[in-house]
């Protein structure tokens, strides 16, 4: 995936963010959205369902983890690995 | 500086972790912080007589627990087959958590092979959701108010003395409803210590030979449930004939807020007879203990009583958006939930009509008051 995409990616999920989690407040890529405990579980189970539904991918058991979760960079990188 | 959480199975130094836990998670229940309590209902599960492991997990995050998770197995007779599944029980983390809560539940559905339970409809269900399962059903509800001048969330003290008389005509109405049947039918409370012999297993089993899918209430299970040492004490109330046999039972709880539970009611398959005594009895009883209202939550079934037998009785049967009661919050949806690592129980237990289950056969109520 190229890098121009892979913004494409991350400027969605930074808008989902924005609209359901931050209140309007940008979220950079790199800012911790775990670890800060900025995440509710609630807002975690909607953000893989916004993934499914969005990017069309399916997040499996194994790729459920921190690493995966824990910045916009890194849900963009899972989401651009799993399109190919 | 990052925190680092780990998720890791309990052991016993975690105890006071959990114990501190919990009136943490739920400052608004009076009994989160009950340790002894706690105690007491851990060492019930682990005398569950399925031949099971529980499972538990924990948050760790540098020493402090922050979240925690157990897995209790329950035995159910699907489609004629014997299935162990799951319930989460006990699921709690601290606001900030929030993905290693859903981690939690994940590690659950990593851990155990099958999954049933029985929640109230929300974030718990819709974050187990995300893992998979199939929603059968919502619980039927019905609710029948007995004495208004009891009912603590009156809109207007004023209105007390009101509703006083008016439960005294309902209950005078009751009186002729209710009224024993001249049957051959005896309804009466046994001690929960010592009823429960080989009767409730041919009782069991003659069940689930004609219901395809219901919790395995043996008499082993049923003394482990509803016996000394449960977690919250209930009266046992069984109908049996003249020759002494068993036709159905009922588990009856009366909570310190006067609220009435009708945990379990179990007839013979197709005696709706056994049901309409059943629910007379537990009536009865519940005036006698000053209840102002009786809860019953269920999946119907040949082994429920019928609506009709329900609403002749006085029960109503509120909406998702509004209570019975004046003024009160519209009643819990409780839904139950499957997911059955074997493809052909799955299949039958998709199915709501093929199932009898009962409120109290659902892991909330081991912790309801």
């Amino acid at each position: 995936m190229a890098i121009e995409e892979l913004e494409d990616v991350a400027g969605t999920i930074r808008g989902w963010l924005r609209e359901h989690v931050t209140g309007d407040r940008e979220v950079a890529n790199d800012e911790e959205l775990i670890s800060s405990g900025l995440l509710t579980s609630l807002q975690t189970v909607e953000l893989v369902l916004f993934l499914d539904q969005r990017f069309g991918i399916d997040i499996t058991d194994d790729e459920f983890v921190e690493e995966n979760f824990n910045t916009v960079d890194a849900v963009a990188r899972l989401v651009a690995s799993k399109r190919g | 500086m990052p925190r680092t959480v780990v998720l890791r199975p309990y052991e016993d130094r975690d105890l006071p972790g959990t114990l501190e836990l919990r009136p943490r998670v739920y400052p608004g229940w009076k009994d989160a912080g009950d340790a002894a309590w706690h105690i007491a209902v851990y060492e019930w599960l682990g005398r569950n007589p399925v031949e099971a492991p529980m499972h538990r997990w924990v948050l760790d995050d540098g020493g402090a627990i922050v979240g925690h998770l157990a897995a209790v197995p329950l035995a159910y007779r699907i489609g004629g087959a014997r299935v162990i599944a799951y319930t989460p029980t006990d699921y709690m983390a601290l606001p900030g958590y929030g993905f290693h809560a859903v981690a939690l539940m994940r590690t659950f559905f990593q851990a155990t092979e099958s999954y049933v339970a029985c929640n109230v409809a929300g974030e718990v269900s819709k974050i187990e959701g995300l893992f998979g399962p199939r929603r059968v059903a919502g619980l039927h509800q019905a609710v029948k108010v007995l004495d208004l001048g009891r009912y603590p969330r009156l809109p207007s003290p004023l209105l007390r003395p009101l509703a006083g008389v008016a439960s005294l005509g309902l209950r005078a109405v009751d009186a002729i409803r209710v009224r024993p049947p001249n049957g051959a039918l005896d309804v009466r409370e046994e001690d929960t210590a010592t009823a429960f012999d080989p009767a409730f297993d041919r009782f069991f089993e003659s069940a689930a030979a004609t219901i395809p899918c219901m919790p395995e209430k043996t008499a082993a299970f049923l003394r482990w449930r509803y016996g000394p040492g449960t977690p919250r004490p209930v009266r046992l109330l069984t109908a049996r004939d003249a020759g002494g046999s068993l036709h159905g039972y009922a588990m009856i709880r009366t909570t310190a807020s006067a609220d009435g539970f009708i945990l379990d009611l179990m007839g013979e398959p197709g005696r709706r007879d056994v049901g309409r005594a059943l629910l007379a009895e537990a009536i009865r009883r519940f005036w006698r203990d000053r209840a102002f209202v009786v809860r019953y939550r269920f999946l119907p079934s040949t082994a429920s009583p019928s609506t009709a037998d329900l609403a002749r009785f006085g029960f109503r049967f509120p909406g998702a958006t509004r209570g019975v009661l004046p003024g009160a919050r519209p009643e819990r949806q409780l839904e139950l939930s499957i997911k059955l690592a074997d493809p052909a129980s799955q299949a039958a237990a998709a199915a709501p009509e093929h199932w009898s289950y009962n409120l109290g056969d659902g892991e909330a109520s081991f912790w309801v008051p």
